[in-house]
C-alpha cells in the first residue's frame, strides 16, 4: 500500500505538470493522453476528487478543443496538496499500526 | 513389566467458534491426544466459561459474525489474570490488518483456519503449551483415558474424516442455494439494511465451507471461500463498494464453487502447478495494483506495459489467465485480445478486462472482441482476488467466438459463462442495458 501511494505521489506531480504545458501550448493530443494516465492511477488509488476533471479534459483532448481545459486543471491543482496531506496521514496511521 | 499410569491433570482447551465441522476436527484430533476439549460458540460464552474455571489454551475464531473478534480477545486479555495463557487467533489469510490488530490484543499467534489442517493446528498447540510429543511431558499422554461425559466419541481419523466430507459435500447443493438466494437479494434491493443482511448471511456461509474444506483438505474449496468471506467482510464495513461489478464477480464465484464441489464428488488429484498469469497495462499504478492484490493469494504475473510486447509473449507461451487494460497506446487492449483468440497458444485463456465504472462501452466492446469478463477500477484487492480465483479455478473455460459475439449477442442477453441462475443483464453489464447495446 505504502509502495502504491508513494508511487502515486511522484508520478502524479510531474504529471500535472506536463499537463499544464500541454494545456498552455494547446496540444490537445498530449493533454487527452496525460488526462487518460492520471485518471487510471487516480482510480486505482481511490482519489475521487480527480476522476471527473480528468476526465473532463480527457475528453476535450480528444475532441481537440480545450476550451475550459484551464479552469480544469486550476481545480486539480487547488486539490492535489490536499491528496498529498491526506495520504501524508493515511501513511502515517499505517505505521502506526504496523508498530 | 507391569506398567503404571500416572494420574495427569489434562490441560483444557477452549475452542470459541460456532464451525460445528471445524470444531468437530479439532476435538477428534485434540482428544485423542488427550486434551480436554471445550467449546464456546460465542464470545459471551467463552467469557462466562473463563470465569468459572482458567484453560490452559484458547482458540478464537475472529471472523465470528456478529462478534468482534478482536473486542473478545482484549477482553479475555484485560478482565481475567490470562497475560500467560495461549491464545491462537483464526483470522482470514486475505485480511492482514485482522491479524495484525489480533497480535497487538494480544493474540500469541495468527492462524489460518482455511490453511491448516488440525494436525499443523495440533503441532502448534503443542508448541504453545511447550510439552513436545512425549506421553510423560506435561498432561499430554496418549493413555490418559478420556472421561468426558460431554465429549463426542473419538472416531478413527479415516472414519471421522469421510463422515465429515460426506457431510460436506451433501450439505452443499443446500449452502449453494442459501448463497444464491442471498445473492439476488443483494443484487436487486436499494435496502442497505436488507443487503447487509444477506451479506451477513453470506459471509456466514461461506466462512463455514472455509473452514470445512481447508480442515478436509479441499484446497480449491477453502481458497475460493476463505477470499469469498473477506470480501464479504469488506462489503459489510464499505457497503459503497458493493458495485455492480462486484455483484458479477460474486455470482460467478458461486458458480466456480459449485463446480469444485461437482469436481469434489470426483475422487481426482488436485495438480499444484502455479498458474502463469499475465498482466497488460501501460500505467504503472494500475499494473502494481493487480499484482498487489495477486500477491494475496501467492499468486505471482509477468507485468508488461506494452501491447504488443505482451503479443509476442502470447504468441510463444500459454498463459493461464490475462488481465488487460482497455485503453493503451500503439495498440489497445481490445485488438490485443481479438489477436489473442486467434493464437494457438492462448485461443481459450480467459482475458479479464480492468474498466473504470463509467466505461459502458468499452465493457460491451471488451466481450465482443473476445474477452471473458472486466473487472471495474476502483476493485477491492479482495475483489481481483476472487476474480482470478474464479477463472484459475474454472475448468477449460471456453474461448468466446468474436463473429458470434458480434453478430448474435443482443446487449440484454450477454451472457455471464456458465450462469445457471439467471442475474438481470442491467446487472451484469452495468446498469444501463441501453448504453451496452452493439451498434
Amino acid at each position: 500500500m505504502q509502495h502504491l501511494i508513494d508511487l502515486y505521489l511522484t508520478q502524479t506531480a510531474p504529471l500535472l505538470d506536463a499537463l499544464n504545458a500541454a494545456i498552455q501550448t494547446n496540444s490537445s493530443g498530449d493533454v487527452a493522453r496525460i488526462a487518460h494516465k492520471l485518471v487510471g492511477s487516480s482510480v486505482s488509488c481511490g482519489v475521487e476528487a480527480f476522476t471527473q476533471p480528468l476526465r473532463e479534459l480527457e475528453r476535450l483532448g480528444r475532441e481537440g478543443g480545450l476550451s475550459g481545459a484551464g479552469a480544469l486543471f486550476d481545480d486539480l491543482r487547488q486539490k492535489f496538496p490536499r491528496v498529498q496531506s491526506f495520504f501524508a496521514q493515511y501513511t502515517q496511521t499505517l505505521e502506526c499500526s504496523s508498530l | 513389566m507391569k506398567r503404571i499410569y500416572q494420574p495427569i491433570k489434562k490441560k483444557t482447551i477452549l475452542i470459541v467458534d460456532d464451525d460445528h465441522v471445524a470444531i468437530q476436527i479439532y476435538r477428534g484430533q485434540f482428544q485423542s491426544q488427550g486434551f480436554k476439549v471445550e467449546v464456546a460458540g460465542n464470545g459471551h460464552g467463552a467469557m462466562q466459561r473463563l470465569k468459572n474455571e482458567p484453560v490452559d489454551l484458547l482458540i478464537l475464531d475472529l471472523g465470528l459474525p456478529g462478534i468482534n473478534g478482536v473486542e473478545v480477545l482484549k477482553n479475555i486479555r484485560l478482565e481475567f489474570d490470562t497475560q500467560t495463557l495461549p491464545i491462537i487467533a483464526l483470522t482470514n489469510a486475505y485480511l492482514s490488518h485482522m491479524a495484525r490488530v489480533a497480535r497487538e490484543a494480544g493474540a500469541s499467534r495468527c492462524v489460518t483456519k482455511a490453511e491448516s489442517t488440525s494436525g499443523q493446528m495440533l503441532e502448534l498447540v503443542r508448541e504453545l503449551l511447550a510439552v513436545g510429543h512425549s506421553n510423560n511431558d506435561g498432561a499430554i499422554s496418549k493413555v490418559a483415558v478420556d472421561d468426558s461425559s460431554e465429549t463426542l466419541p473419538v472416531h478413527s481419523e479415516p472414519e471421522f474424516q469421510e463422515q465429515l466430507v460426506a457431510a460436506l459435500l451433501v450439505n452443499a447443493p443446500e449452502t449453494l442455494a442459501k448463497l444464491r438466494t442471498s445473492h439476488l437479494v443483494v443484487a436487486m434491493s436499494d435496502q442497505e439494511d436488507l443487503r447487509q443482511t444477506e451479506l451477513s448471511k453470506m459471509h456466514r456461509q461461506v466462512r463455514l465451507l472455509a473452514g470445512s474444506a481447508g480442515l478436509l483438505g479441499f484446497r480449491k474449496i477453502a481458497e475460493m471461500t476463505n477470499s469469498l468471506e473477506a470480501l464479504f467482510i469488506e462489503l459489510q464495513t464499505k457497503p459503497k463498494k458493493i458495485t455492480p461489478s462486484v455483484i458479477r464477480t460474486v455470482a460467478q464465484a458461486i458458480d466456480t464453487l459449485a463446480f469444485l464441489f461437482d469436481q469434489a464428488a470426483k475422487p481426482q488429484s488436485e495438480k499444484s502447478v502455479p498458474p502463469r498469469i499475465l498482466v497488460v497495462d501501460d500505467e504503472i499504478i494500475s499494473r502494481e495494483t493487480i499484482c498487489s492484490a495477486l500477491g494475496k493469494a501467492n499468486l505471482t504475473a509477468v507485468s508488461l506495459d506494452d501491447s504488443f510486447a505482451a503479443q509476442r509473449l502470447l504468441e510463444q507461451d500459454h498463459f493461464d489467465l490475462i488481465f488487460l487494460d482497455v485503453e493503451m497506446p500503439g495498440q489497445s487492449g481490445l485488438d490485443l485480445c481479438v489477436n489473442i483468440r486467434e493464437m494457438a497458444t492462448n485461443r481459450a485463456t480467459p482475458v479479464v478486462f480492468v474498466t473504470s465504472h463509467s466505461d459502458f462501452g468499452s465493457r460491451a466492446q471488451s466481450t465482443l472482441s473476445g474477452g471473458n469478463d472486466f473487472i471495474a477500477k476502483p476493485f477491492l484487492l479482495v475483489e481481483l482476488v476472487v476474480k482470478s480465483l474464479t477463472w484459475l479455478f474454472k475448468k477449460n473455460p471456453q474461448p468466446v467466438s468474436i463473429s458470434s459475439a458480434q453478430n448474435s449477442a443482443p446487449a440484454e442477453t450477454v451472457r455471464l459463462e456458465s450462469q445457471p441462475f439467471a442475474v438481470p443483464a442491467a446487472l451484469q453489464l452495468g446498469r444501463e442495458p441501453s448504453l451496452i447495446r452493439p451498434a
